[in-house]
């Protein structure tokens, strides 16, 4: 029988109310409310920067059914709020996702309609909105709810200092500016013999040369492309290094942003696990993992700087693209590096791009 | 246009038996329409007459003929097509490509393979293959061994670990078998295994049992791009087989790094095996430790590709007919999104549960509990936004009689009876687990017992509490939240003990989409839910139409006795409807099925035929009329409901039904009408004849009379008939006609008629009638070539036979000859006796045409997956009431030069009557005897007819049991095995047989 736990609420800025139950720590959350198709690991997800300032709702409605079993790991959760249709309360192994999130003092809401919700925010994009255990004073909140912007979501991820790693049989070295990025991507490189060192996002050209890289990997991370033209004045003069350049999600926009592109908010993002993309010059089809709702405007693109590599298959938009004369390698999702995934070979030509600069 | 073909011949998978039903038809039904979309000639072969595949519709050519690569050699040589697609033909189909791609004869005719290729299906082809193939790739497997020595047996343990499952190797009837944890066990276990074994041997197998069972398919094209589709888990652990355990879609308990780890596995192998289409891969994981075996690789679409298709609205089999035409996964554009394509793996956003649906009823004398062969005989799935929501609807789904997991007779268990039948491993013990919950037996005992994840059975102590929490104090908040896990009213009804309940509330409706809502959809598929919103009642109001609506209810889970006939018909009525411009919406709730399929119909619901359901259903959808009777009797009940919500019922209702079955007024109806008939009478044996009827209240037409070759006694559904009739005189005939218009007119039924008839003594009676009966409606329609259903639904909807135009009466008599011959699957039952009765046993049919009587009786019987041998003995032993028989026949079969071998007394007639015959003594005369014949190969036929009484170890039992399980044909009737003399009497070789375009 359901537990007689306390009632919670999500109120979008458009006045819409979800009524359900709180889910670990009570209290009021704002975010943009975004929606994820994917059934991979809460604790991943939660913990991914690109959430940063984000609430998250889970499409799949069973949640939790395995418990966290390192709740202790170090890992910030990101996201300002999280929202399921139903947490298990007997997960087999570790804690709940419920005493996750009450430990970690993140808000949570279950029991709601979580398909209404996404149709709701799927031709938008996301909505603003709050999770909230009152609705007392509603129009105060919406007007919170409304003035709510993710603002220096980079400042706050980002690393504070530089950071090393080091490979073991290093071959390559490579600078990366973290603007935010999920850190299982580092194994990629580690596993491939690249050291890596991790830069705080307002780096400059001059404190990434000095580190004397053989590449520098743009990372994902939250936020809008055009949030901060200090960094991507920052990517401008790196470009000019003649350092091999490997960039991805918000690294690939900003780039682009870089190269004179423009960025076009979609009419629908890509949120899930499962958008296909294709290889232009192979004709391969890749599963990727994307959460972004701004793209780079393929009209814009000047035709010499760049080649589209690879386009969703769904609308066509640009998924990958090659700047030869950087030279620069940049795709919008998040690759794996895992040998047997379709996408780990985007790494091993990012390293083969290092081997022929060096050489 | 991404290939050139012209003329496809597409291989079916031949009869319905216990563990190939209606998902074969299915996906070839998929691939064949996908075939026509792309302007190609389909040809179609199958030797099952109740499949779509090979209807008109879908193929340009059709051949209903026994299914092997002799017959389909002749079908090439005769249409000359260019590509050969088998991938829905089951083991079958996969047999017959790689026989014929072996021995160069595709090559040699021009004939491209599509589908697997040989040498995919050679590595899966064999449990020795798979090995291999599973070595080479890395992954781990079970080992194996068959052995026949201590030392050998203790070799294996000690390689690959405790406990090891030891079973005869060969044995004539039920080997030794046991799962054994240590030394001794094992040598106990491997000492009698070979003393039962007869070649001496014992099989060892590593033992997975507790073992996760999880499944992942994958999908991939010409390129390698590959996803995977889906995952499925079963409840009941490794050593249930998959087709009979409870399954849920997406599997639910595993950590994100198993996940990880098996579909990593699983799409691996897909490309290790170069697979183009699908590849289902099944996995063993270790509940702990994350250890996990390959348990099976099957590049071919089958029950568990059906069930991942409907669940996730991803149509697997359509998918892999355009690969095999050349098309990329992106290339294939997804129908219900319409935005997307193949190459989307689908995100879901429910969960599914599938259970099987047993046929034991049937089978009294059957063993119940469940191992490694398969015995349900069909199943049916449920989607919820929760597991029990899906859980409780599934369980409704099986058996909408049974309304909710209980059942009666458990209360009555002591706690000491529930803890032992946990133990039990049969087709109940989901009921009993329950039972136990609500005793408050702990879920680590449960678990302990059952290997049941603990995440299940929490579900299962959830359902347990609200029951609790219903039953002590009922409001709106219980109430609502009762009836968001599943509850129906009626259950809620019977709780709490009431007459009415103060409160109502209608399901919600959501869609089965691919994208879990991230895309607006323009296929209407759904299920129901809970939920703030009706996307149903959202779809109605974004696309108005003016088209009149009718709901098709169908009649959920294939059994035996409710096979796919049913669905075969609700198939056609949903195209004819479409034809005519009606708008369609089908419920259903078979995974298998053709009519679950979102392209049959304008609009799919797949949830539970309860009351409350198709009340829910309607109260949505409002539709203008409603076809019960592909539902069957559980469907037509539901007539007054629907008709209380203004929906028009078209053909038969509770009403007329309730006539039917009920002797007492039916016969009386009878008498009425001065029709002959059996009722009131001592049992009369004599020659069965059927019809079945389009009529439209006053005029009639019969397609054509159908003859059974068994007595009456013996269910009409398991008997031999034939088309047209071979021994009936006009008179006889001209009976069963007046008798037909006499009851039409006196029903006043719209639609379809089955009228069963027994001749005897040279005069007819009528037996019985149904109004859902449509078990020979495929035959019939295959054999008059008048589309049955059609017709029957154009009279439904208020057409006469004068408007249709076809003519009244009797209609006109085919040249050809058409043999109807069931199939059986006893050998998957342990325990079962092959004779025949009142009860329907028949899991399956076969259809052999012919321009002879005797070759398309013949065809049929080879079709039927009968060894037809010309020589060698045939042991007659039959019950005293056929003694008289026993003498044509023993002289028939000396005639054509079989041995003839009989146990005494039978023996003695036949000599005394110049019948030479030798006498062998029955089993407990002493050996040799009768089983050491069979054992020792003498046998080509049994010849077997003595009723099984209580005692089923008597030696008839045993020898007919024994000669099943060694592909011995039994005859256990006297005029099947006349028929079958006569037929080898007139036919040449087997190989002579000639094919014919339906």
């Amino acid at each position: 029988m359901a537990e007689h736990t306390n009632k919670a609420y999500l109120l979008l800025e458009d006045g819409t109310v979800f009524v359900g139950n709180s889910m670990g720590k009570t209290g009021t959350a704002i975010g943009e409310v975004v929606f994820n198709t994917c059934t991979a690991s809460y604790e991943e997800l939660l913990s991914d920067p690109t959430y940063y300032g984000q609430i998250v709702a889970q499409t799949y409605p069973l949640v939790g059914n395995r418990g966290v079993t390192d709740e202790n790991r170090d890992s910030d959760i990101m996201s300002n709020g999280y929202i399921v249709r139903e947490w298990c309360k007997v997960p087999a192994g570790g804690i709940s996702l419920h005493e996750y999130l009450l430990k970690r003092g993140i808000v949570g809401l279950s029991g709601i309609d979580t398909r209404r919700l996404t149709r709701i925010l799927r031709d938008k994009g996301y909505m603003k909105g709050a999770i909230t255990d009152t609705l007392d004073n509603r129009e105060m909140l919406l007007e919170k709810i409304r003035a709510y912007t993710v603002s220096g979501a980079v400042e706050a991820v980002t690393v504070k200092s530089p950071q090393h790693i080091q490979a073991e049989n290093e071959k390559y070295r490579i600078a990366v500016p973290d603007y935010g990025f999920p850190r299982k991507i580092l194994d990629a490189f580690l596993s491939r013999g690249c050291s890596v060192d991790i830069l705080p996002a307002s780096c400059t050209v001059e404190q990434v040369t000095a580190l004397n890289p053989n590449g520098i990997f743009l990372s994902d991370g939250p936020a809008d492309p055009d949030d901060d033209p200090v960094l991507i004045r920052n990517i401008a003069e790196m470009i000019k290094s003649g350092l091999p350049v490997f960039a991805v999600g918000l690294g690939h926009q900003m780039l682009a942003l870089a190269e004179h592109a423009k960025i076009i908010k979609m009419p629908q993002g890509h949120r899930g696990s499962n958008q296909p993309v294709l290889v232009a010059e192979t004709g391969k089809l890749m599963v990727t993992e994307q959460n972004h709702g701004y793209t780079v405007d393929k009209e814009s693109l000047p035709s010499n700087t760049a080649e589209i590599l690879m386009t969703n298959i769904n609308d066509g938009s640009v998924e990958g693209l090659f700047y030869p004369s950087v030279p620069a390698l940049s795709v919008q999702f998040t690759p794996n590096g895992s040998p047997d995934s379709s996408t780990s070979w985007i790494f091993d030509r990012f390293i083969a791009m290092l081997g022929e600069v060096r050489a | 246009m991404k290939h050139l073909f012209r003329k496809i011949l597409v291989v079916g998978a031949g009869p319905v038996v216990i563990g190939q039903a209606a998902e074969y038809d299915y996906a070839a039904t998929q691939m064949c329409r996908v075939l026509k979309q792309e302007g190609i000639e389909v040809v179609s072969v199958n030797s099952n007459p109740t499949t779509v595949m090979t209807d008109r519709r879908l193929a340009d050519a059709v051949y209903i003929e026994p299914l092997n690569s002799e017959t389909v050699k002749k079908i090439i040589e005769v249409e000359k097509p260019d590509a050969l697609l088998a991938t829905a033909g089951g083991r079958t189909g996969l047999e017959i490509c790689l026989e014929l791609a072996q021995n160069g004869y595709l090559d040699e005719h021009h004939v491209v393979l599509l589908g697997a290729q040989p040498e995919v299906i050679k590595n899966v082809r064999s449990e020795q293959a798979i090995q291999t193939m599973l070595q080479e790739a890395g992954e781990p497997y079970l080992p194996t061994a068959i052995v026949s020595s201590e030392t050998e047996t203790l070799q294996f343990a000690e390689t690959a670990g405790y406990p090891v499952s030891c079973k005869s190797a060969f044995s004539a009837e039920g080997g030794a078998f046991a799962r054994c944890n240590t030394e001794g066990e094992l040598i106990t276990c491997f000492t009698e295994s070979v003393q039962k074994s007869l070649v001496g041997q014992a099989m060892l197998t590593k033992c997975a049992e507790g073992y996760k069972e999880i499944e992942f398919a994958c999908v991939r094209d010409a390129d390698g791009n590959c996803i995977s589709v889906c995952s499925t888990e079963n409840i009941d652990a490794v050593g249930v087989h998959t087709g009979d355990s409870i399954a849920v879609l997406p599997a639910q308990t595993l950590t994100d790094s198993e996940t990880a780890m098996l579909r990593r596995a699983a799409r691996k192998l897909t490309g290790h095996l170069k697979i183009e289409g699908v590849c289902l891969v099944r996995f063993a994981l270790h509940p702990d430790s994350g250890d996990y075996f390959v348990l099976s690789v099957e590049p071919q679409l089958s029950r568990t590709t059906a069930l991942i298709s409907k669940a996730t609205g991803y149509p697997i089999a359509a998918v892999c007919a355009k690969i095999a035409l050349g098309y990329r996964l992106y290339e294939i554009p997804n129908e219900i999104t319409g935005k997307t394509t193949a190459a989307n793996e689908p995100a879901i956003d429910y969960c599914a549960v599938k259970i099987p649906k047993w046929s034991f009823e049937n089978f009294d004398d059957a063993a119940r509990k469940l191992d490694e062969t398969m015995k349900a005989t069909g199943e049916a799935f449920a989607i919820g936004t929760g597991f029990e929501l899906a859980f409780l609807k599934a369980i409704r789904s099986v058996n909408p009689k049974t309304e909710h997991i209980s059942l009666p007779k458990l209360r009555l268990k002591t706690d000491a009876e529930i803890t032992d039948l946990l133990a039990q491993r049969d087709n109940e013990r989901v009921f009993v687990v329950y039972e136990a919950i609500k005793r408050g037996f702990s879920l680590r005992d449960i678990h302990a017992q059952t290997s049941i994840d603990l995440f299940f059975l929490a579900k299962l102590q959830n359902i347990a509490d609200t029951e609790a929490a219903l039953c002590t104090h009922i409001n709106q908040e219980t109430y609502l939240y009762a009836k968001s896990i599943g509850f129906l009213d009626s259950v809620i009804l019977k709780l709490t003990d009431r007459e009415a309940l103060d409160f109502k509330a209608f399901s919600s409706y959501n869609t089965v989409d691919t994208c879990a809502a991230e895309y607006d959809v323009q296929k209407p598929y759904f299920y129901s839910a809970w939920d703030e919103d009706n996307e149903a009642e959202m779809f109605l109001r974004a696309n108005p139409s003016q088209k009149k609506k009718i709901l098709v209810v169908g009649s959920g889970p294939t059994s035996v006795g409710l096979g796919t006939d049913r669905d075969y018909a609700a198939y056609q009525a949903l195209y004819s409807l479409r034809d005519f411009g009606f708008e369609t919406v089908m419920l259903n709730n078979n995974p298998s099925a053709n009519t679950t399929d979102f392209a049959a119909t304008d609009k799919l619901y797949v949830d539970p035929i309860t009351a409350e359901d198709i009340e829910s259903v309607a109260a949505t959808e409002k539709p203008d009329g409603a076809i019960l009777v592909f539902g069957g009797g559980e469907a037509l009940r539901k007539s007054e409901i629907l008709r209380s919500m203004g929906v028009e019922i078209y053909g038969a209702d509770a009403a007329v039904h309730k006539t039917l079955k009920n002797k007492i007024e039916f016969f009386d109806m009878l008498d009425k009408l001065n029709i002959r008939h059996t009722g009131g009478r001592k049992v009369l044996v004599g020659k069965g004849v059927e019809v079945d009827v389009l009529t439209d209240g006053e005029d009639f037409l019969i397609p054509g009379i159908c003859e059974h070759i068994e007595k009456t006694q013996v269910h009409a559904g398991d008997s031999i008939s034939v088309y047209p009739s071979v021994s009936l005189s006009e008179s006889i005939r001209n009976d069963v006609v007046e008798y037909t218009g006499r009851l039409v007119r006196e029903l006043g039924l719209r639609g379809l008629l089955n009228i069963q008839f027994v001749v005897y003594d040279n005069a007819v009676y009528v037996t019985s009638a149904s109004a859902v009966a449509t078990r020979n409606i495929p035959f019939m329609t295959k054999a008059s070539a008048l589309p049955i259903v059609e017709f029957a639904v154009r009279l439904m909807l208020g057409e006469s036979l004068r408007d249709i135009g076809i003519g009244t009466g009797l209609y006109r008599e085919p040249r050809r000859y058409f043999v109807r011959v069931p199939v059986f699957s006893f050998a998957q039952l342990e325990g079962t006796d092959v004779r025949l009765g009142a009860e329907m046993k028949s899991t399956g049919e076969v259809m052999g045409v012919a321009d002879t009587f005797a070759e398309a009786l013949l065809k049929g019987f080879i079709a039927s997956g009968m060894r037809i041998k010309r020589t060698g003995g045939v042991l007659i032993s039959v019950a005293d009431s056929d003694k008289q028989s026993a003498v044509p026949l023993g002289e028939a079969f000396l005639k054509q030069d079989f041995k003839v071998y009989a146990t005494s007394n039978t023996a003695k007639l036949l000599n005394a009557n110049h019948v030479a015959a030798n006498a062998v003594r029955k089993i407990h005369e002493g050996a040799p005897n009768t089983l050491t014949l069979i054992l020792k190969n003498r046998l080509s036929y049994l010849v077997s007819t003595a009723q099984s009484g209580p005692k089923t170890n008597s030696d008839d039992v045993r020898i007919r049991r024994t000669a099943l399980l060694r592909r011995i044909p039994v005859l256990p009737s006297v005029e099947t095995a006349s028929a079958l003399v006569a037929c080898l009497a007139e036919n040449d070789t087997v190989e002579e047989i000639r094919v014919q375009k339906l």
